[in-house]
């Protein structure tokens, strides 16, 4: 077209070291070096570039925003563990004060992880604070309490259906395992029961007795055995039973050694203040592939036997259930199923008797191995403190120090000491967290209230980096799983009758 | 009691200098060469023409040496100033400012590459000991490799100050080890914020979320992800070190060579970096680095790059691609693609004493700068040479001291400073070069006022004098980028004796 064709004038094939030589070719003519300055590497550090935070890799649940920044800060165990590998344990300990939001931080991470396929199970919802969110998420909402539901202890729930199935696919090792896990759980069950009864546990040959009574019910059973069919067995004694018993082939002398069990078993299967809700079949039986949560929340504090024995079924139940599903999933019989295991006001269940403790205990360094997630939710180290025995409070400490993130809200500044040594909290961080409990303000005008300044706010630790600072945003979409003041909403009316 | 020691214990960081020669009256050493010559000609012409005479050629000479002598808050000369004018217009005349390239442009080769100093930079990508691919930046007209190292510092908001001072110590650390280690000709560290587009987090989400996950969850992971970017920003940090070409021996390697050669140092490199703070750390390889330059010029990209990551479609920039389609360089600002950029340099280092959290404010996001690179550029000055120039320096701020009867006590600050200096490098202690660029980019022009009113508001509180690098917005712009672009050494020979004067 011009006269500058190409094969008249070749280009340059190669770019010189200031750009392309030329007009409009970006040549950089004017270099100004970067006014340079000397020091010793000792001065020249003190230009700390590193004095900003990058911010978190972007894996999880979308949880909340960072306070300073603005940036979204995605986090939940199972992602961290699965996806970012942050952490080592697929488990998050909350702390904080009442009223600030903690549950509504977990509902958020457990609805985000049921959007990503994770089940949410709230193993013994005390408030209740998720049978809005299970409710909404489609899942299943196991009512125990008098006279509301029961919870069969000798049921052997999917196990036997679970092992069927495993031996029809030629798996007869899981299957086996899978009925000695069954019947081990409900051995456990019925001692731990007559612990709560007796207040001390059951003698060895009680102990063997009843795990031959349970084996005989299995052989003879048609049906789903309840208490009462095992006590018939203890009562009636039959050879595989006594021979444990060590009677010496003197029926008399059985039934002296078994006296004491039968008379449990009696209170147990006939009522009684545990019986009501264990001797009866399972109302509702827990199923895999759906979100769920044990409501036992109109067992009151009161209630402090039942409340643990029905807390220590809904565990025994819960995780027997994920047992299986993991093993039909290893099996290739079902979906690979994470859950997300949810253990809200911990510090009660703890209390409700040391067999939760070690219970928890176990789980915190199982939960890679079992596949679930968990999420331990309590006020203040204080009430961990205030478990029955020093050693009961170590191990429960211990989980604080095993869980893989820790989330606190607002604590006391008292809180700081216990809680330093196990998670590390820098002086700046600790001064943040007590500044959320702060009391709100009382606004005048309005004559309510203004939100506390530590609503919704909390500081998510991982080992022992620093904190990060979020603030958890309610959407539209979760506003009504969040009302934990329902019977709050109308004003109080004397009323007339109609 | 405790309290109380912990508020004496602040460390604090300064004796920060302008490298300069000896000589007379605040001129270099070349300059008061040109003094003393001009002094003894001024003497001749009076032998020869007068007093009259003599005073003219002295009054010549006094002009010329102002010019070199006297220097604006920012320490340059109006010779400097001068001398930056008149080539910017010429440069602006003959149409060097302007940058036209891809297909219908007039840059040779038909393709987007990078304008002016990167144009020469070719990539190339080589794996570690670890197998991880790293890019590798080799600029011919220096002699040299880079490689970029991106990092996730956690910062240092609620972290105790010990902690911070052990950190900002094993920076130091590091900046020692960056002369001790053969061959490392500079590092820079390239603190980026740019705003969050949200495609990040939708992708997370999207790519996380369940098919068969029960509504209410999908419709709650939907409503976040439409509701929490807006307004936030992400932070990128990168730490780019430059390597010589040459071997022990003096001779070129190829980037092959090199890439071998980095492939077993470079963990180890990184290893050393996570205890300064600078908290994760992993390589760049070729295809990130193609997608920071592309969105350094064309911010706009940044979207559609995180969408396409959001996709998993395959980003597919060539290193050939990733400049820009047209720039034009200004005097004070630099306009490419669609967005218009300013770039400061520090042109005063923190006078005084300063904490190592000084720079906080101008690293951290501000609302009104979008995009905002700050580069701190590091050359480190070879250990066996360090001992031999603080001496130097030793020697020079004494002899401005002694030159006088009455030294101003700026002078003899000037050598308790530099005796300092001494003190520190013999205790071990690695001397290095320091500079820092700041680019501000807005898409919009007309915020330009607002990005600028912003830095100059930002570097006062990080104690940093900054001047906008006139007439070189161009090159000061492709100096910010991780790229490995060492100003100093490609600086023309008339420029580094100006410096001398």
């Amino acid at each position: 077209m011009s006269r500058h064709q190409k094969p008249a004038a070749p280009a340059p094939r190669r770019p010189g070291p200031k750009g392309w030589p030329g007009r409009d070719r970006g040549e950089a003519i004017l270099i100004d070096p970067a006014s340079e300055f000397r020091g010793t590497t000792v001065q020249v550090c003190g230009l700390w570039p590193w004095v900003v935070g990058s911010g978190t890799p972007m894996v999880g649940v979308p949880l909340g925003r960072h306070i300073i920044t603005g940036a979204t800060l995605c986090c939940d165990p199972i992602s961290w563990f699965q996806r970012a590998k942050l952490i080592r344990n697929p488990s998050v300990f909350f702390l904080g004060l009442t009223g600030l939001g903690k549950s509504t931080a977990v509902r958020r991470m457990a609805t985000g992880l049921a959007g990503y396929g994770v089940l949410p199970i709230v193993l013994g919802d005390l408030k209740p604070d998720y049978i809005d969110m299970v409710t909404a998420l489609g899942g299943q909402v196991i009512t125990l309490g008098r006279g509301r539901g029961h919870l069969n202890i000798l049921d052997p729930g999917q196990a036997k259906h679970a092992a069927r199935r495993l031996r029809d696919a030629g798996y007869e090792k899981q299957a086996q395992e899978v009925e000695a896990d069954a019947h081990a759980r409900r051995l456990t069950m019925v001692s731990a029961l007559l612990t709560i009864l007796r207040k001390q546990p059951p003698s060895d040959v009680e102990e063997s007795v009843l795990d031959q009574a349970l084996r005989v019910l299995d052989h003879q059973a048609t049906h789903t055995p309840v208490l009462a069919d095992l006590l018939a067995i203890v009562q009636d004694g039959p050879a595989a039973v006594r021979e444990v018993a060590v009677d010496r082939g003197d029926f008399g002398e059985y039934q002296r050694i078994t006296r004491g069990l039968e008379a449990s078993l009696i209170s147990l299967s006939r009522g009684g203040r545990l019986g009501e809700i264990f001797a009866q079949p399972t109302t509702n039986p827990m199923q895999l592939d759906r979100p769920v949560v044990y409501d036992v929340s109109s067992i009151t504090e009161a209630d402090h036997d039942v409340r643990a024995a029905v807390l220590l079924a809904c565990w025994s139940n819960g995780f027997a259930t994920v047992n299986i599903a993991q093993v039909l999933a290893d099996a290739e019989l079902e979906q690979r199923r994470h859950y997300f295991v949810i253990m809200d006001e911990l510090w009660q269940a703890l209390r409700s008797g040391s067999g939760i403790v070690d219970r928890v205990d176990s789980l915190t360094r199982l939960n890679r191995q079992v596949g679930v997630g968990t999420a331990m939710i309590t006020h203040t180290m204080s009430d961990l403190r205030a478990l029955p025995t020093p050693e009961d409070y170590l191990k429960a400490k211990g989980f604080v120090e095993r869980a893989g993130m820790v989330i606190c809200g607002g604590l006391p500044q008292a809180e700081m000491v216990d809680l330093t040594p196990v998670i590390g909290l820098s002086q700046a961080e600790q001064a943040m967290l007590a500044s959320w409990q702060d009391p709100p303000a009382w606004d005048s005008r309005r004559g309510q209230e203004a939100e506390p300044p530590g609503l919704g706010k909390f500081l998510v630790k991982v080992g022992g980096r620093p904190g990060i600072p979020i603030r958890v945003d309610l959407t539209r979409t979760e506003q009504h799983i969040h009302d934990t003041n329902k019977l709050w909403h109308q004003r109080s009316r004397v009323g007339t009758r109609p | 009691m405790e309290r109380s020691g912990e508020l004496t214990q602040i460390r604090t960081y300064g004796n920060f200098r302008r490298p300069t020669t000896a000589g007379l009256l605040g001129l270099g050493s070349w300059g008061t060469g040109v003094l003393l010559a001009g002094l003894i000609l001024v003497v001749l012409v009076v032998m020869i023409a007068g007093l009259g005479w003599g005073a003219i050629a002295f009054t010549a000479l006094a002009v010329v040496l102002a010019s070199v002598a006297v220097r604006d808050e920012h320490g340059s000369s109006l010779l400097d100033r001068a001398s930056a004018k008149i080539t910017y217009q010429l440069a602006a005349q003959r149409g060097l400012t302007l940058y036209r390239s891809g297909p219908l442009g007039t840059v040779p080769w038909g393709t987007c590459q990078l304008p002016g100093l990167a144009a020469c930079l070719r990539l190339s990508e080589h794996l570690d000991a670890y197998g991880r691919p790293f890019a590798l930046i080799s600029a011919p007209s220096t002699a040299t490799h880079t490689v970029v190292i991106a990092s996730e510092p956690d910062g240092a908001a609620l972290v105790d100050q010990p902690q911070i001072d052990s950190w900002v110590a094993d920076w130091g650390q590091w900046l020692t080890n960056l002369g001790d280690e053969p061959g490392i000709e500079a590092a820079a560290v390239t603190i980026e914020t740019a705003p969050d587009s949200g495609h990040r987090l939708a992708h997370e989400v999207g790519g996380a979320i369940d098919p068969n996950a029960p509504a209410f969850a999908r419709a709650m992971l939907t409503e976040i992800v439409k509701a929490y970017p807006a307004g936030s920003s992400t932070i990128h940090a990168w730490v780019t070190i430059t390597f010589t070409a040459a071997n022990s021996s003096g001779k070129k390697r190829t980037p092959e060579q090199v890439g071998r050669d980095l492939a077993a140092r470079l963990p180890g490199l990184m290893s050393t970096l996570g205890s300064t703070g600078a908290g994760a750390t992993r390589l760049v390889d070729a295809a990130e680095l193609c997608e920071i330059v592309r969105v350094a010029y064309d911010p706009p990209t940044a979207d559609l790059i995180a969408g396409a990551h959001a996709d998993n479609e395959p980003v597919d920039l060539d290193w050939t691609d990733v400049g820009p389609a047209a720039h034009q360089a200004g005097w004070d600002v630099y306009r490419h693609d669609s967005a218009c950029s300013v770039t400061w340099q520090m042109s005063s280092a923190p006078r005084g004493n300063v904490q190592s959290s000084v720079l906080a404010r101008l690293l951290a996001p501000h609302p009104d700068i979008a995009r905002k690179r700050v580069t701190l550029l590091y050359r480190p000055i070879n250990s066996a040479v360090a001992a031999a120039m603080v001496e130097a320096d030793v020697r020079a701020a004494s002899f401005r001291a002694t030159s006088t009867e009455r030294p101003t006590a700026r002078s003899i600050l000037d050598t308790r400073s530099a005796e300092a200096t001494a003190a520190e490098e013999a205790a071990g202690a690695g001397l290095v070069n320091f500079g820092a660029l700041i680019t501000a980019t807005v898409t919009d022009p007309a915020r330009l006022p607002e990005a600028r009113a912003a830095v100059d508001m930002l570097s006062a509180t990080a104690r940093l004098r900054v001047r906008p690098c006139y007439g070189s917005q161009d090159a000061a712009f492709a100096a910010g980028l991780p790229l490995g672009i060492l100003l100093p050494q490609l600086v023309s020979s008339i420029t580094a004796f100006k410096d001398k004067l």
